[in-house]
């Protein structure tokens, strides 16, 4: 057995040969460029803490299509609610406490706001006050919340999937190294 | 090949590992920066009308043949009395991405003293649906069914999405759920009391809500 691996070693193409080496520094461009891409969208999506954003992973499709499910809303703390008109907000639904929701104040109502997803036809049922904000939307960062409903869903295909991509990445630029 | 091309090849590739990581921040980054763009910037108009375009689209037939988001007057009971009874169904439409749980409930209820409504007892059931149901509840389904109330008085529905216990489960795509509503108008158990209703009018509104 490990004479035949050894036999079969000497005859392929040493890596700096024109054909193997061409396919390795593709498939090792690719990983790098995959890698980077996930790296800065964790970026883009953890820098914001420090400032006191919040992310938020979407869950429902009220915001379509400019928010999809799976995409993350990072939210900045606001005081003032004039900021909030027309805007994206994130809040508490009044009437279900540790519900949160992503979506439009479309008008104010006296103190109230009322809210609308950018897909319904109509107005949220119940109005907020500024006591239920949690913040006005700043940043999106689409697909990034999509393995954490994927793990609370089961969705394991989709993460093994994601997995195995960056782990084919990993390799694909180990193998493409700068020649000597 | 000659040591020259090969050097030169070299400094290409190099270049070329150096430029991949980049692409992808950048890649990164324009995502980031068209989405929030999009999503969050378009701040001037905030009139209810300006974002109905979307995919999540709540209708009923209002127990007819057309949708729409809201309708009116599926029952209309004129002059009846104590012990009558009815039955109406609605279609509820989904339409779009959204998976979530519609619920039904009583937004609004204007009543009489003495209570009308408190007489008037709802069971309401509720199942998926293929194809329109319309008032007559011809074609409602006859098993599958979710029980949302079983004779609950006009005043004592939930008001709320919240409140309201029973829950349909809603998938993404166009989704068809009928309600068969059925009224009791219940005696008060007195004459006097019944009489005392007459001339008497109750109107309530439901809503239908997915979350």
């Amino acid at each position: 057995m490990t004479a035949v691996l050894t036999a079969g070693r000497t005859t392929a193409p040493p890596p700096s040969e024109e054909g193997g080496g061409r396919l390795r520094l593709v498939f090792g461009l690719i990983g790098r460029a995959w890698l980077w891409f996930v790296v800065g969208c964790l970026l883009v999506t953890l820098v914001p803490l420090v400032f006191g954003w919040r992310p938020y992973v979407v869950q429902s499709g009220s915001m379509e299509p400019r928010i999809s499910v799976g995409d993350v809303v990072l939210a900045s703390p606001v005081t003032d609610r004039e900021h909030l008109l027309g805007r994206v907000t994130v809040f508490e639904a009044p009437d279900d406490a540790g519900k949160v929701i992503t979506h439009r104040v479309v008008r104010f109502d006296g103190s109230a706001m009322v809210t609308k997803g950018d897909a319904n036809a109509t107005v949220d049922s119940a109005a907020i006050t500024m006591g239920n904000v949690r913040g006005l939307g700043r940043l999106l960062v689409r697909w990034v919340g999509l393995p954490l409903l994927w793990l609370q869903t089961g969705q394991w295909l989709w993460l093994l999937l994601l997995a195995a991509s960056l782990l084919a990445s990993a390799v694909a630029i180990a193998r493409d190294q700068e020649e000597k | 090949m000659t040591d020259n091309f090969a050097s030169s090849r070299r400094r290409r590739r190099r270049a070329l590992r150096a430029a991949a990581p980049a692409a992808g921040l950048l890649a990164a980054g324009l995502l980031v920066w068209q989405g929030s763009y999009a999503a969050f910037s378009a701040t001037t108009d905030n009139t209810d009308d300006v974002w109905t375009t979307g995919t999540l689209v709540l209708t009923n037939n209002g127990g007819g043949a057309a949708y729409a988001a809201t309708t009116t007057a599926t029952f209309n009971e004129v002059g009846f009395k104590p012990g009558a009874t009815g039955t109406k169904c609605i279609t509820v439409k989904s339409a779009g991405t959204a998976v979530g749980a519609l619920k039904f409930y009583e937004s609004a209820l204007a009543d009489s003293t003495p209570s009308l409504g408190a007489q008037i007892k709802l069971t309401v059931d509720a199942a998926p649906v293929a194809s329109d149901v319309l008032a007559n509840c011809t074609g409602f389904p006859a098993s599958g069914l979710t029980n949302v109330a079983t004779s609950v008085a006009l005043t004592a529905l939930p008001t709320t999405y919240a409140a309201a216990a029973s829950s349909v489960a809603v998938s993404s795509g166009t989704q068809l759920v009928a309600y068969r509503i059925a009224y009791t108008f219940t005696t008060t158990g007195s004459t006097a009391g019944d009489n005392a209703l007459q001339g008497k009018t109750a109107t309530a509104a439901f809503t239908w809500e997915i979350q």
